[in-house]
């Protein structure tokens, strides 16, 4: 705009953005059209204006104020009134006074606002109409990302500016046309994460047309590159990401996903994951290809997270290798089950798909946090193929802020000020599921509330809720906790003879000053939240229910390749001397007897 | 005896800014009936003269200003997009 006003010239410019829901659009691209200009007026003919459409129209964006510069002060002109690129109720028109020589600052203040409505522009306060993404808005976004890696390295403040220049690649070749679903799944799902720990990421994928079901999940584009470039730049505004353009000569890490072509990228390391029916799979080996035909033999979509999970984290740990001097080994290779949790078993139990119709009964999901968005995120990437019933009922009363984007993978920027129930329910939607929120507190529902949770799912960051909710004798009781890249998820359905979720949380609870934000890594969490979801089924479908968790499940640390012995992988679940919710006394147990077993 | 054109219709999607509309038109009706129905469709205030459709080919923008060729003679097929456009001046 300056360019044309040093030359006594107006100016016409137009911005787009990526629609993140129905009230918010995420401006982030400035197109500027051919125009005939003077020092009076500005003119864009039809030609080019058509060009700027098809913009809107192939790339998906979002046309969402022309923006002109006048030589003085800032007014709607009776020619504006009169000739705007468009007449569509809720179109905006910004009036930029001085030929645009203001500087940022002043923008806000000087620029004049108007909206289209029924017929007349009507004037509009600017800081009521658009939030500016300031600076510091980064600095929130990543706090917990800088926290997770100083907490990795252990070597003081870390500088993340650093992982900026790290270059990644995430390829899906042309075996997403075996299987739709779950290879777009996977490769959406890896955005998704790797959005909230990367500023650089190159994609190769191959044109499509994306499924509607996708819908459910986040935000929805037709086109598969225009998805992830609107996935990515929702949580993340300040990275870049590019999808099918030209090829690095060399990647630091690719995540591969699915085992046929990678488009030949070159990378110094290839990670690569698929999954098969209940197993999740990795493997670096170069010369390794899976035999696609006998090894992959079907699909669940929890396996599958898992598998992105895992990817990720390998990815995260080549980072922090790379950057910060690491020397944390990679997983070879690995075969991990979603059923009995055994590492490198050679059975995916192919013979226990999942039924078309899952039905969860009811369910209280106690925190909408991390874990919590994690666990709706699974049962909503469950629903894109398989009908989900029941009722879950979500308990939150927090608001989201900006240093929860990186690790809630339900939210986007467009979230950030909205209850914590609110966000889960826009953007994981199950039609078939009931879902209703609750923005309060477990201890602000009432007794007779409390008493009858059939399935409590506990994803609570503070271990007064957990106590309270064993206390109150749920007939079974899901747990799941992340601190770093530790994982513990357990299970209480017995607590005649073992320990219930007192008895494990925590012995060291000390360790964790819960008050303060904690580092917690978005891979671990979709590991927790995807195995919650696979106890839940566990629970509810029968030909499952054998395979059912019965003590704790415990990664210590999720960057340490997992090891084919895994009698370290679980922890007994034994009753504690020290336990908050007294499950030694007879009462107690009684009490649990007689609500459950005797009625 | 004169023989009836055929009677084939096409959908024909219509993107105005944002919005975007469907329709269903005749291949024989020219491009003069249909930028009509289009502009009465988004509510737009005549003149009709202010208002020009393109076609969106291959990426490419082809401008349907003959006002009396018909669809078909144009060549469009069903399911394509057309944009509806007008001149944006300011002062």
């Amino acid at each position: 705009m300056q360019e044309y006003g040093a030359q006594d010239h107006e100016c016409i410019v137009y911005w787009l953005g990526d629609s993140l829901d129905n009230d918010s659009v995420l401006i982030n691209e400035v197109y500027v059209p051919k125009q005939y200009a003077s020092a009076t007026h500005a003119k864009v003919h039809e030609a080019e204006v058509a060009k700027l459409f098809s913009i809107l129209e192939i790339d998906e964006k979002v046309l969402v104020a022309q923006l002109h510069t006048h030589p003085g002060s800032a007014f709607h002109s009776a020619l504006d009134d009169e000739y705007p690129v468009a007449f569509v109720d809720g179109f905006l028109s910004l009036v930029v006074p001085y030929y645009g020589f203001i500087d940022t600052y002043s923008f806000p203040r000087l620029t004049k606002v108007y909206v289209y409505r029924s017929g007349s522009w009507i004037e509009v306060p600017f800081e009521t109409t658009f939030n500016v993404i300031s600076g510091q808005f980064r600095n929130e976004l990543f706090h917990r990302t800088k926290l997770l890696i100083e907490d990795c390295i252990q070597q003081g403040p870390a500088d993340i500016s650093h992982i900026a220049n790290y270059r990644l690649a995430v390829v899906l070749g042309e075996v997403l046309f075996e299987n739709e679903l779950k290879y777009l799944t996977m490769l959406l799902t890896s955005i998704n994460l790797l959005a909230r720990l990367s500023f650089n990421i190159d994609v190769f994928v191959p044109e499509t047309t994306v499924p509607d079901e996708f819908r459910k999940i986040l935000v929805y584009r037709r086109n598969i590159v225009n998805l992830i470039r609107a996935i990515y730049y929702s949580i993340n505004p300040f990275g870049t990401i590019k999808v099918n353009s030209r090829k690095e000569d060399l990647y630091n890490v690719a995540l591969v996903i699915g085992a046929k072509n990678d488009f030949e990228v070159n990378a110094k390391r290839k990670i690569f994951i698929d999954s098969s029916n209940w197993a999740s799979l990795l493997w670096q080996r170069e010369d390794f290809r899976y035999n696609q035909s006998t090894e992959i033999r079907g699909f669940n979509l929890i396996s599958a997270c898992v598998a992105v999970a895992l990817g990720v984290a390998e990815v995260f740990k080549s980072l922090l290798n790379d950057v910060y001097g690491l020397n944390v080994s990679f997983n070879k290779f690995l075969r991990l089950s979603l059923l009995d949790y055994r590492v490198n078993s050679s059975s995916d139990n192919s013979e226990l798909q999942l039924p078309e119709v899952i039905d969860i009964g009811n369910v209280h999901l106690i925190g909408a946090g991390s874990l919590g968005n994690a666990i709706m995120y699974t049962l909503a990437l469950l629903s894109l193929r398989h009908e989900v019933r029941g009722t879950i009922y979500v308990i939150d009363p927090d608001i989201l802020e900006p240093s929860n984007l990186s690790r809630h993978i339900l939210a986007t920027i467009a979230d950030v000020g909205d209850p914590k129930v609110n966000v889960v329910l826009r953007r994981a939607s199950i039609p078939s599921l009931k879902v209703v929120g609750i923005p309060k507190r477990y201890q602000e529902l009432s007794l007779s509330e409390r008493e009858n949770i059939d399935i409590a799912m506990v994803a609570v960051d503070n271990a007064e809720t957990r106590w309270d909710v064993q206390r109150d004798l749920p007939r079974v009781l899901l747990h799941g906790a992340v601190y770093s890249n530790s994982i513990l998820v357990s299970r209480h359905d017995d607590i005649v003879n073992k320990g219930c979720l007192g008895c494990i949380y925590w012995k060291d609870t000390e360790r964790i000053n819960e008050s303060r934000a904690y580092p917690a890594a978005p891979y671990a969490l979709l590991f927790a939240g995807a195995v919650m979801v696979a106890e839940l089924l566990k629970e509810r479908i029968p030909k499952l229910r054998r395979y059912a968790l019965n003590n704790v499940l415990q990664v210590p640390n999720l960057l340490i390749p997992l090891e084919r012995d895994v009698s370290w992988f679980h922890r007994v679940l034994e009753k504690a001397d020290n336990c908050g919710c007294n499950c030694k006394d007879k009462s107690f147990i009684d009490r649990y007897l007689n609500k459950w077993f005797k009625r | 005896m004169s023989t009836k054109p055929e009677e084939k219709w096409i959908t024909i999607k219509v993107r105005y800014q944002n919005l975007v509309k469907e329709f269903k038109f005749n291949v024989h009706f020219n491009i003069r009936r249909v930028r009509e129905e289009v502009v009465k469709a988004f509510n737009l205030r005549p003149p009709f003269e202010n208002y020009q459709l393109y076609w969106l080919k291959n990426g490419a923008q082809i401008p349907l200003s003959d006002l009396n060729k018909s669809l078909l003679e144009y060549g469009i097929p069903d399911g394509a997009v057309l944009l509806l456009v007008h001149v944006h001046v300011v002062g």
